[in-house]
C-alpha cells in the first residue's frame, strides 16, 4: 500500500496529537544528535517518524511509554540510515523495525561511567566523521549486526570492522584513563 | 589490515560496555539538545499533515475502557492545563501554517490556502476537544460554525474566507519576489491562524449554547 494514501482514522487523531506534543521535543533532540546537529535533516526525520507512528498507531498505542520511545528511536534510526544510504546511493534493505523496537536494552553495567568520561565520550562520538559515526551508532546504539550494517550501507563487512576498530581506538586515545574497558584487543580480539 | 572476526553476537564484554556507553551518551545528548530545542515547527508541521491525512469518514469515538491510552487522554483537567494546551495547539498551528505558506509553490498559492484552512479547522477541532472532550471532524466543525445561526459568526466566516482568498492571491504575487517575498505570507497566514485560534479559544472559555455538546447542556 502506498504510504501516501494511508488515512488516519479520526478516532486516533486526539491520541496521535497528544503523542506528538508529548514526544516532539525529545524526539527532535534525539534526531539532532543522531544526524550530527543538522537541523533541517532532523526536522525531516522527526516528521517521517511521527507519520510512521500515526500510520502504525493501532500497534504503537498499545506500547508502554518506554516502548513507544524505543519504537520512535529505532524508527528514526532506520529512517536516518535510509537517508544516509539514499544520499550516498547505497543499496536498500528492510530491517525488522518491530523487532528492533522491542529488543531489550542492554543490561545496565555495574560500573557507572563518570560524568567526565561521559562528556569526553560525547565529544569524541560527536566528532566522528559522518559514515564512521553512523556505523558506530548502528552497531552500539541500535545493536545492529555487522553484516546488517554492511548490507544497509552497501559496503563490505571488512570496512565496517575497520571503522569500528578506528572508533575504538579514538575512544581509547580520547578517554585515556577514563576508558573503562581495559585490554588492547583490536577488532579481532574479544569484541 | 583489519581482519576482525564477526563480532555481531554482541556478547563481547567490550561490545556490551560500548553499547552501554553509547546508550548513556545518546541519552545525555538527547536530553541536552531537547532542553534547548524549539520543537514548535516540527509539532506544527506534523499536525498540519495529520489534519490533511485524517479519515473523516471514520466515526469518532473515545477509547474503550481498559485501553491503555484512555488513562492518558487529557480532555479534562484544570482550567490552567486546558489553557496551556490550547496555547500549545494555537502556537503549533500558527507556526505550521506560517511554514507551509513560506514554502514557495508558484502558481498553486490559492489551492494551498485551502489546505491551510483545513489546518485551521483542525486547530479548532483540537481546541474543542481540549475544552469539551469531544472530537469532531473538521467537516463537523465547519458545519457547526456555519450552522451557529449567529450573524457575527457567519460574517466572520465570510470575512475569514475572503482573507484566505486574498492571502492566496497575495502569496502568489509575493512568491515571484523570491526569498524576500516568501516570508511575508508566512507572517500574514500565521497571524490570521493565530487570531482564529485565539478567537475560538475565547468562545470555548465562555461558550454560547450552539458550541456546547448536546450532552453537556
Amino acid at each position: 500500500m502506498d504510504e501516501g494514501d494511508t488515512r488516519i482514522p479520526r478516532k486516533y487523531v486526539p491520541e496521535v496529537t497528544d503523542f506528538c506534543l508529548d514526544n516532539a521535543r525529545w524526539l527532535s533532540g534525539h534526531a539532532f544528535f543522531r544526524v550530527d546537529r543538522d537541523r533541517e535533516l532532523a526536522a525531516d526525520l522527526v516528521q517521517e517518524t511521527f507519520e510512521a507512528a500515526a500510520r502504525s498507531w493501532a500497534t504503537v498505542r498499545e506500547l508502554t511509554d518506554t516502548q513507544q520511545r524505543a519504537w520512535l528511536r529505532s524508527t528514526l534510526a532506520h529512517k536516518a540510515t535510509t537517508d544516509f544510504r539514499r544520499r550516498d546511493r547505497f543499496r536498500r534493505s528492510q530491517p525488522d523495525l518491530y523487532d528492533l523496537a522491542r529488543r531489550a536494552k542492554a543490561d545496565t553495567h555495574d560500573q557507572a561511567l563518570s560524568a567526565i568520561a561521559l562528556k569526553l565520550a560525547g565529544q569524541i562520538i560527536e566528532g566522528l566523521p559522518g559514515r564512521q559515526r553512523e556505523i558506530a551508532l548502528m552497531r552500539w546504539l541500535d545493536h545492529r549486526k555487522v553484516p546488517e550494517i554492511a548490507a544497509a550501507l552497501g559496503i563490505a563487512e571488512g570496512t565496517v570492522h575497520a571503522q569500528l576498530h578506528t572508533v575504538r581506538q579514538k575512544l581509547r586515545a580520547g578517554l585515556g584513563p577514563y576508558y573503562p574497558f581495559g585490554g588492547d584487543d583490536g577488532e579481532g580480539g574479544t569484541s | 589490515m583489519i581482519t576482525g572476526r564477526d563480532d555481531d553476537t554482541g556478547s563481547g564484554r567490550e561490545d556490551a560496555l560500548l553499547a552501554e556507553l553509547f546508550a548513556q551518551v545518546a541519552e545525555d545528548l538527547t536530553e541536552q539538545y531537547a532542553t534547548d530545542y524549539d520543537a514548535g515547527p516540527e509539532q506544527a508541521r506534523f499536525l498540519v499533515w495529520l489534519a490533511e491525512h485524517t479519515d473523516d469518514t471514520d466515526p469518532a469515538h473515545v477509547a474503550e475502557p481498559g485501553q491503555p491510552w484512555k488513562s492518558r487522554t487529557r480532555t479534562s483537567g484544570s482550567i490552567f492545563g486546558k489553557r496551556q494546551r490550547t496555547l500549545l495547539v494555537i502556537g503549533g498551528a500558527t507556526l505550521g501554517t506560517g511554514g507551509v505558506s513560506a514554502a514557495p509553490t508558484i502558481g498553486a498559492e490559492v489551492p494551498k490556502q485551502g489546505a491551510i484552512t483545513q489546518g485551521d479547522l483542525h486547530m479548532c477541532v483540537r481546541i474543542y476537544a481540549i475544552w469539551f472532550g469531544v472530537t469532531l471532524s473538521t467537516e463537523e466543525m465547519r458545519q457547526m460554525l456555519l450552522d451557529s445561526k449567529l450573524a457575527t459568526a457567519a460574517g466572520a466566516g465570510l470575512v475569514y474566507g475572503g482573507v484566505k482568498l486574498t492571502e492566496g492571491l497575495l502569496a502568489a504575487a509575493l512568491s515571484q519576489l523570491g526569498p524576500l517575498g516568501w516570508g511575508v505570507p508566512a507572517a500574514i497566514t500565521g497571524t490570521v491562524t493565530g487570531v482564529v485560534g485565539l478567537s475560538f479559544w475565547m468562545l470555548c472559555e465562555s461558550p454560547p449554547p450552539w458550541l456546547i455538546p448536546s450532552g453537556d447542556k
